[in-house]
């Protein structure tokens, strides 16, 4: 035998967030079961976590007991409900006369029922432990890539405590959870702007600053010059062409996400490298790609490719 | 004593002495130890995932920053009982494990038993890295999966890098000349180069008794106090009317007067900031949008066309096309007719935000035939790596 452990790993880390979140959304989960139970039989049950928002999403099937429903409100108090919504099994139309929001919960007006119908009964509740989804999923990117091979980075959600999904009706799953990448775009712009055009606007800027009136005359006269060459008259138009490369809409067609994950949203990067109060030009864009995990796939993998080339031909294409 | 023999395993057709790097007898005598509770039957295979019909996956990256925590993880049939043993060089840990039982796990320094898990059929992993001497190492990890009558040994490879920002050449003095079309010319520069595949973030963190600061040009200075002039005015009149949002308002405000720090907990301040922002956004619509109108409207009224061809003329000056970016590319030295002493020395962090030790530059004295600001990352020059370039 090996001996004991000289070192620790880690193997409980924010279990005690995660088991006691749950527990908080079961328990609630069960008031609603014997409140609705009274009256209803239900024949499922199904527990999601919306997790950018954190939302708790649970979802009852019933039908009525007896053969006719007693015309009277149930009442739901087990706290704040974001959202409601009661569907019979056919129509799967809302009722939503039969639903009305109250301060602590909802309840439901049995009358608006129909008793020869089955009904999913759909609720929403914030999850109030913001800890919560980091303390469940490891949520791992590449943060740089190595020179020269590729413009690939990983991505990887694994479940820190699975069975905690197991529960007596099922498993509970967690839906969308986000993955942000900073893709480095810093190098790209340099490397197709032509010099012609950056002299261009060096020009411009030189002639915006206070010197002496000899010397703006003869930047007037190399501007005149310079505005015969290829780019002269179109300098604006060209940085706006630019800055809408980096806008979400564009970007996102030279971003390709593979594996488990799905690619959701882009933005200009964070970029702290610069402490000026206004948006310049990115040195990288944020990347946001989704996945879902549940007790069957605990952990997923995936691709964020960088389709640089493209870019650069795109940047190209404008001067 | 040194171990004698190790496992002689088949790896891409090729027999490799498995265990060569162990040298500690404690550890093979463990080994040894384990071996002898297999059965005798037991077969050692090295072969890939693919080859193993109940694993569905096996994953581990194939490259990673150094100093950064690396998941991998293993999914398999889960009606099918394996044991697990994962192999680790020195110089990687593992940091956390998932899906076992309470410290259910028996470890020494380079192999780690998995005894029992919570579900079968999913083992989460986290390993930790530091930063190495060497700019980039290839390392493997084993992992040796008993399944039936056979032992599985599947052998990962990854690569850790990290920049390696190297001073080469850095002048004593430095002269600067202004030329009459307002081109900058200098004639010594400070030479550096990236040997790592990293990106290295480079900053010159000048030092309190130096004669040259490092100070915003005029132009953006101008831009920056007209802006959070009126950004102030206009948020602090919000305050009266948004209470529960006073604090927020007020750690926004400050980042106008701090100096921005080479550093994580800067980093993570600043998001943070940024963040409560954006759940208060999320909360409230009318908050979001009187915010919004606040900046907007002080950054249209101050911000002029040429800040914006300014800031894109500096970006496309300051970036280099090796894997070096500059911090606060847009600052500038105000230069002399006489020679200033310049005493600062080279910050250097990764996109992780590692910090690596600074490189210490020897004072330099720079002057300049006229009066005259001139931007930082113009005193310096990359080689770069010929092979390198993405």
């Amino acid at each position: 035998m090996i001996d004991p452990v000289s070192t620790t790993i880690a193997t409980e880390v924010g279990k005690g967030v995660v088991v006691g979140a749950i527990k908080r959304m079961l328990r609630r989960s069960q008031h609603i079961d014997k409140t609705l139970s009274e009256d209803f039989k239900i024949s499922g049950r199904e527990m999601l976590i919306k997790c950018p928002d954190s939302i708790q999403q649970y979802s009852i099937t019933f039908e009525p007991k007896k053969k006719h429903i007693l015309s009277k409100k149930k009442r739901f108090k087990y706290g704040n409900v974001r959202r409601v919504n009661i569907r019979p099994f056919r129509s799967l139309q809302s009722l939503t006369n039969a639903i009305e929001l109250e301060e602590d919960g909802f309840e439901i007006n049995l009358k608006e029922l129909d008793s020869n119908e089955s009904f999913i009964l759909e609720m929403e509740y914030f999850i109030d432990d913001k800890r919560f989804i980091d303390s469940l999923v490891n949520k791992k990117v590449a943060r740089d890539v190595p020179k020269g091979e590729t413009n690939e980075y990983w991505i990887v959600a694994q479940l820190k405590h699975l069975k905690t999904l197991q529960q007596d009706f099922g498993y509970v799953e967690l839906r969308d959870i986000d993955f942000g990448v900073d893709v480095s775009v810093h190098q790209d712009v340099k490397i197709k702007v032509p010099g012609i055009f950056k002299k261009q606007l060096e020009t411009i800027v030189k002639l915006t600053k206070k010197i002496g009136r000899s010397d703006k005359f003869n930047l007037y006269k190399q501007l005149l010059s310079q505005q015969e060459q290829k780019y002269g008259g179109k300098e604006f138009d060209i940085l706006q062409d630019l800055q809408d490369l980096f806008s979400p809409f564009t970007f996102k067609k030279y971003v390709e996400v593979e594996g488990d994950f799905y690619y959701f949203d882009c933005k200009r990067g964070k970029d702290f490298y610069d402490t000026l109060p206004f948006p310049t030009w990115p040195k990288s864009m944020g990347v946001t790609s989704r996945t879902d995990l549940n007790f069957d796939k605990p952990a997923a993998d995936g691709t964020l490719i960088y389709k640089r080339k493209n870019f650069l031909d795109e940047i190209e294409k404008l001067f | 004593m040194k171990a004698k023999s190790g496992f002689n395993l088949m790896f891409n057709g090729e027999e490799i002495y498995c265990y060569k790097r162990i040298e500690d007898d404690t550890i093979n005598k463990k080994l040894e130890s384990y071996r002898k509770n297999l059965s005798n039957k037991t077969r050692t295979i090295t072969t890939s995932i693919k080859n193993i019909s109940c694993i569905k996956n096996l994953y581990l990256p194939e490259h990673s920053l150094q100093g950064q925590d690396i998941p991998a993880y293993l999914i398999w049939d889960k009606n099918k009982k394996i044991s697990i043993i994962i192999e680790i060089p020195e110089g990687i840990e593992i940091k956390e494990l998932y899906n076992i039982k309470k410290d259910s796990y028996e470890k020494d320094k380079k192999i780690v038993i998995i005894k029992e898990l919570e579900i079968n059929g999913y083992l989460g992993i986290l390993f930790s890295t530091k930063l190495y001497s060497q700019p980039k190492i290839k390392y493997n990890i084993i992992f040796r999966l008993k399944l039936d009558e056979n032992e599985y040994c599947i052998i990962k490879e990854f690569d850790l890098f990290r920049p390696d920002i190297k001073l080469l050449k850095q002048p004593k003095r430095i002269d600067v000349n202004v030329t009459k079309n307002d081109k900058i010319v200098v004639n010594e520069k400070l030479i550096i180069k990236n040997n790592g595949e990293g990106t290295g973030v480079i900053n010159l963190e000048i030092s309190e008794d130096s004669e040259l600061k490092k100070i915003d040009p005029n132009s953006i200075f101008e831009f920056n106090r007209k802006f959070w002039e009126s950004v102030e005015k206009r948020l602090l009149l919000m305050k009266e009317e948004y209470e529960e949002y006073s604090n927020l308002i007020d750690d926004f405000l400050e980042i106008k007067d701090e100096v921005p720090q080479f550093n994580e907990l800067w980093v993570k301040k600043i998001e943070k900031i940024f963040d409560s922002l954006y759940n208060a956004f999320e909360d409230n619509s009318e908050f979001y949008d009187d915010f919004g109108t606040a900046i907007f409207s002080s950054y249209i009224k101050n911000l002029t066309i040429m800040t914006e061809v300014e800031s894109f003329v500096n970006y496309l000056k300051s970036i280099y096309l090796g894997k070096v970016v500059f911090f606060d590319s847009i600052k500038v030295i105000k230069l002399t007719k006489d020679y200033k002493k310049l005493k600062a020395r080279l910050g250097v962090m990764d996109l992780a935000y590692n910090n690596y030790d600074p490189i210490i530059i020897s004072d330099i004295e720079i002057k300049c035939n006229k009066e005259c600001e001139i931007p930082i990352y113009t005193l310096f020059s990359l080689i770069e790596d010929p092979k390198g370039g993405q």
